[in-house]
């Protein structure tokens, strides 16, 4: 038995489920709605609560939205590491202006790695420093740090990190190999977010805790916009891996209440539909997509449309292109929260996308085993059932124009039972 | 078509459209970086003044610009924004002359937008032509190089600002030199090649490169619905829909590498939504160079076969196909100096290991 509640403004909606049976479903508005929910499903539930898993995309993106009136509006700073320092203005900055509305310093200092792990250039760590020094001088509580190569040498961002922390301790430092993906301005667009959310998120996982501790000893769980959960922890410190949940929890709750695995969903929302698809259970990802922002974010999150029910219904069979020969599975989204049915019946997950060299078709197959390992590693680190790990997503794609053996590969994984 | 005479920071989102067609399937969508800092040097300058060859003096000294490797390495390591005025000056210095002008290599993806850069950085007018009008993998694979134009001198610079100048009379050496280099510059680097006259270009380029790729780029971004982009498609390249599905297969290393190009092959299997549901097997290297359907050859290289989404027309790339992406089935006729029996030497199926006639090329007497 398990309780999935989503957090919009104020407003809390929550539901108690049984495997795929929705047991009960409560809500609340105000500053204690999350107690008050919480404590109503618990009362309702007939056996032990096992998790409660919180969706608090809505909360995030209000931060994002409105960074004048939460504490998680703080601007912050960038700290590059490349081998070259700009040579143009619009090359040191952001094409967002979103995301440039956020920064209010910036720097590049020489280091970085190639795709392949080789060192371009030696870290300038003291310029790192001085740099951090700068940011905090101008009242910034929080630095995002991209450096090239990272995911597949995060070593420059680590050393930044710690001789940062180390000289400025009151700056947060935000590590954009700590998100993961391909793609520089990518990182760069979720370690800033993640840096701009540090704050606020940090107060809302305390407070999630904290309504979830009068149920007794239960895991405390949050929705990620890849369908999965992480712990408050990993939350606190990576705020942007739940940014874009709701359509993913929206989805796999769609999946669960309609009892399909395979499925293209068309959930009617008032006036609109979410229309995606599950595989498996779990909502289809993508990890360059733009989401609600209209930002990149190179974290996998749900690959999903919204469209008015009247221009679903002028043109249907543009919508559902991709609905020809799967099933199309049609759901409400009014009365039920889909999307606190989909926290509360969801998993750990876990994704790696990075660049391997293989020369051989053996040779790829073992680095693509190698990294199924590590992924599935990560996902039982999740306190799942053992022996329920599974890759769900697996691809090696070649890239173009270089020299021959250079892949990407992307692995997604997941743990426990689908309902 | 519209021949433009120049280009503003307004007509870069068309001419990325465009581009990404003619990209063959390797076009990308995360671009968002290049195209910001192009639309402010645009902004900041006055409009890149767009030529044709007979508009130049005859002996009017000009270059092709091109980006050589991967878009992935470069999303993952940007230019700092000098390196197309550091490519150019390093092939006048090593010319010992000033240029008059500016060339693509061709007008696909990102190479549309570094010839516009270099020559709004460096003060020149670009010639609306380019050597492939589509693009190919090797550098060579050029109308200059069947006009038996030079490619070298060839100058190009990397990401850490490391700058090669390259004299070879092969422009097969100057290819795999190249190449090779590319694994230790950091994944790519911008090249400048094929110094020529104004006069050798208005017989060996292929004309109105740039233009086409606008317009086409403007059918791309107006287009409506999936048949309204078809149809404007057809009206301004001659292409034909080959299908419209799922991917539902995707494998690599389905065939042995062609020798002497980049990357593995790999192949892409559409299930069509049509009745008789049809199966589209697409072979791939660098770009997508065959289409079966039902195991018919429908569409070859040098045809620019491409990958479009039908939900909203953008061109989807061979590295962000998935297995379960949505795709409608594009061909497109190339310029005709590559339907000649050279051009199909050159740059036909068997050229890329593929031991089967371009369908067009046993109606030839």
């Amino acid at each position: 038995m398990r309780i999935g509640a989503r957090l919009s403004g104020h407003a809390v909606r929550g539901v108690l489920v049984d495997g795929t049976r929705v047991l009960a479903q409560a809500s609340a508005d105000g500053v204690r709605a999350l107690g008050a929910v919480l404590n109503e499903l618990g009362a309702m539930a007939p056996g032990a609560v096992q998790s409660v898993t919180l969706d608090i995309s809505d909360v995030l993106l209000d931060a994002v939205r409105r960074p004048d009136l939460e504490p998680g509006g703080n601007p912050v700073g960038v700290l590059r590491v490349l081998p070259r320092p700009p040579q143009h203005p619009a090359v040191a900055d952001h094409p967002s202006d979103l995301l440039r509305s956020f920064v209010r310093y910036r720097a590049t200092v020489a280091g970085g790695h190639d795709l392949f792990g080789a060192p371009l250039a030696p870290l300038d760590q003291a310029k790192a420093v001085e740099a951090a020094r700068a940011a905090r001088e101008l009242g910034l509580g929080a630095l995002a740090v991209v450096a090239t190569g990272a995911v597949g040498s995060p070593g420059h961002e680590s050393a930044v990190a710690e001789a940062v922390l180390d000289a400025v301790p009151e700056l947060q430092v935000s590590l954009s190999h700590e998100i993961g993906g391909i793609g520089l301005l990518m990182r760069e667009t979720a370690a800033v977010l993640n840096a701009v959310l540090l704050s606020v998120a940090g107060q809302v996982v305390d407070r999630c805790e904290r309504a979830i501790r009068r149920l007794g000893n239960v895991p405390c769980w949050f929705a990620t916009s890849d369908g999965g959960r992480a712990s408050a922890e990993r939350l606190r410190a990576l705020p942007v891996i739940g940014l874009e949940a709701r359509a993913a929890m929206t989805l796999r709750g769609a999946a669960v209440r309609n009892e399909v695995k395979d499925a293209v969903m068309l959930i009617e929302d008032g006036d609109t539909y979410l229309i995606g698809e599950v595989r498996d259970g779990l909502p289809r990802v993508a990890p360059d997509l733009r989401g609600t922002l209209g930002l990149r974010l190179a974290a996998p999150q749900a690959v999903s449309t919204v469209v008015s029910t009247a221009a679903f219904h002028a043109n249907r069979s543009r919508w559902l292109h991709g609905a020809l020969g799967s099933p199309v599975s049609v759901i409400q989204n009014i009365e039920l929260d889909l999307a606190a049915v989909g926290a509360a019946s969801c998993e750990p997950t876990a994704w790696l996308d990075a660049v391997v060299h293989a020369d051989s078709a053996d040779e790829l197959r073992a680095r693509q085993r190698t990294m199924k390992e590590r992924v599935l590693s990560m996902v039982v680190a999740g306190e799942t059932p053992p022996g329920t790990e599974r890759i769900i997503e697996s691809s090696a794609v070649s890239l173009t124009y270089i020299p021959s053996g250079a892949y990407r590969l992307r692995v997604r994984a997941a743990a426990g039972t689908s309902p | 078509m519209t021949t433009l005479t120049s280009l503003k920071a307004d007509d870069l989102p068309a001419l990325l459209a465009g581009a990404d067609l003619f990209a063959s399937g390797a076009s990308r969508d995360d671009l968002d970086g290049m195209r910001y800092w192009l639309s402010a040097l645009l902004t900041e300058r006055d409009p890149i003044r767009l030529v044709t060859p007979d508009e130049l003096a005859p002996n009017a000294l000009c270059a092709s610009v091109c980006f050589v490797g991967s878009i992935t390495a470069l999303a993952e390591l940007p230019m700092t924004g000098d390196e197309p005025h550091r490519v150019l000056q390093a092939l006048e210095n090593r010319l010992g002359a000033k240029l008059d002008a500016v060339v693509a290599l061709d007008v696909a993806s990102l190479n549309a937008l570094m010839p516009v850069a270099a020559a709004a950085l460096h003060g020149l007018p670009l010639v609306d032509c380019d050597g492939m009008g589509r693009v190919f993998p090797l550098i060579y694979q050029t109308s200059y190089e069947l006009a038996g134009l030079p490619l070298a001198p060839l100058a190009a610079v990397g990401p850490t600002g490391d700058t090669f100048v390259l004299d070879t009379t092969s422009s097969e050496r100057a290819e795999r030199v190249l190449r090779a280099t590319l694994n230790h510059s950091g994944g790519w680097m911008l090249t400048a090649m094929y110094p020529t006259t104004a006069a050798q270009l208005a017989t060996a380029a292929i004309p109105g490169s740039i233009s086409r790729a606008v317009t086409v780029g403007r059918a791309l971004i107006d287009a409506t619905d999936t048949d309204d982009l078809t149809s404007r498609l057809q009206a301004s390249t001659g292409s034909r829909v080959l299908g419209i599905g799922r991917v539902v297969e995707l494998e690599q290393r389905t065939r042995r590498a062609t020798s002497g190009y980049p990357a593995y092959p790999s192949s892409i299997v559409v299930r069509t939504h049509s009745d008789p549901v049809r199966s589209i097997r697409l072979e791939a290297q660098n770009e997508l160079l065959l289409a079966l359907v039902d195991g018919a050859v429908t569409a070859a290289v040098p045809d620019i076969i491409c990958l479009l989404d039908p939900n909203d027309g953008r061109v989807t790339g061979v590295e962000s196909v998935t297995v379960g992406s949505e795709v409608l089935v594009l061909a497109i006729p190339p310029a005709p100096v590559w339907r000649t029996p050279q051009g199909l030497a050159m740059v036909g199926p068997r050229s890329f290991g593929f031991e089967l006639r371009h369908p067009n090329e046993e109606l030839r007497p």
